[in-house]
């Protein structure tokens, strides 16, 4: 199914109602109409021809036939925690949130405590900019349905699928556990400076320029078997503190992930145990970057490329994926 | 069929005494959490075994194999 359009093009899947979730760049996305679509800033995705870093072309996400009804609206950092509750009860709720806001920061650290978190798949992604243009310009997300561009909140589309068809998401994380230290930290947050590594105190930014720590690897938590990973943003040795694209989460044990020989290789392989193509799915700008996926196709998954996907949480250099039958 | 919040099974669970191969993505995030608050938020095993099973009881046609791997 073709997923990048042009401006035109996009026009026209929103007049015809066909759109639902947008990708590109805010030059792009102010162009838009209004209409019962999300949207959110990035200029990576994994498209029709693989790879591609683009700002002048839009990732398109549209109806698939199983969707009945879908409710756009924004949440602001106070009322996001009952955006669960506003969901379907066959349905999905696809959200956006813009990285570096307070509200990324709250969702990430408090989701797991948003009452009906678990009622049904939350799915999708947190906005970013070009890397070139980081310091310039500012993530943002669209509420389609008023046309506002945001900053500070979160936009999230209410899919309410047909009677029959159920909804199925995973991830695909290709980071697994290595067999060395046990990594707990005693505060829930995006920066630390003390972590307890097999139990004894440790100041992390020396514990790992000591122990030559490859910080491209996440660290990764076991969730009852789901694989979870925390990516590194920065180790700052003057300061004693590391900070992360993730919130490490208080007593949850981690460890260094094993490093992934041929990136494009094993996520080619992991897909193809994916029953059905996905309507919708998001990777990482992390493994785009650091497997070089410019170019390169990851097999019929296509998407934006994002500064973290979400699958309930908020989780790092994984792949999710949803579909529905 | 989702056994009764009697079953000791439950209380295994959310005491993290027992593990299994799960497929329910939420079910292995959900679990995770009612672990956590059990282990370091001193939380009432009874009232983390209810949460549970109402997540069971909203969800159990997704949990139909989880229930199996379960509960036998």
């Amino acid at each position: 199914m073709k997923t990048i359009f042009t401006l035109q093009e996009t026009i026209e899947l929103i007049k015809q109602d066909q759109a639902l979730m947008i990708a590109g760049d805010e030059s792009l996305l102010t162009e838009l109409p209004t209409g019962n679509w999300i949207g959110g800033t990035t200029a990576y995705f994994i498209g029709d021809e693989g790879g591609a870093v683009s700002k002048d072309q839009l990732f398109v996400i549209t109806k698939s036939d199983n969707v009945e009804e879908v409710v756009v609206r924004d949440y602001d950092n106070a009322s996001v925690q009952n955006f669960p509750m506003d969901g379907f009860a066959n349905g999905i709720s696809l959200i956006i949130i813009p990285a570096f806001s307070d509200i990324h920061q709250n969702y990430a650290k408090n989701v797991m405590e948003f009452e009906g978190i678990f009622d049904r798949p939350v799915a999708g992604w947190v906005s970013g900019v070009h890397l070139d243009e980081i310091s310039e310009k500012s993530p943002k997300v669209v509420n389609g349905k008023t046309g506002e561009i945001l900053e500070g909140n979160a936009v999230i589309a209410q899919l309410k699928l047909k009677d029959g068809i159920a909804p199925t998401m995973d991830i695909v994380n290709l980071f697994k556990q290595n067999d060395g230290d046990v990594i707990t930290f005693s505060k829930t947050g995006f920066a630390g400076d003390v972590a307890f590594v097999n139990g004894e105190k440790v100041i992390f930014s020396e514990y790992l320029t000591k122990n030559e720590i490859d910080t491209k690897l996440p660290l990764v938590a076991d969730f009852n078997g789901a694989m979870i990973n925390v990516s590194f943003q920065e180790v700052d040795n003057d300061k004693g503190v590391v900070s992360f694209y993730a919130p490490v989460f208080e007593g949850v044990e981690y460890k260094i992930a094993k490093p992934v020989d041929n990136y494009v290789n094993e996520f080619n392989s992991e897909v193809c145990n994916i029953d059905e193509n996905p309507f919708m799915s998001v990777n990482c700008i992390l493994n785009f970057l650091y497997a070089d996926l410019d170019g390169k196709q990851t097999g019929d998954i296509k998407g934006p490329i994002t500064f973290g996907e979400i699958a309930y949480l908020l989780l790092n250099q994984t792949m999710v994926h949803v579909t529905t039958k | 069929m989702i056994p009764p919040a009697s079953n000791p099974k439950w209380a295994q669970l959310v005491k993290g005494e027992v593990s299994f191969e799960y497929k329910f993505l939420a079910l292995k995030i959900a679990l995770t959490r009612f672990q956590h608050n059990v282990k370091f938020n001193n939380a009432d095993v009874n009232s983390v075994v209810a949460e549970l099973r109402a997540f069971f009881e909203k969800n159990e046609g997704m949990l139909a194999d989880d229930i199996k791997t379960i509960f036998g």
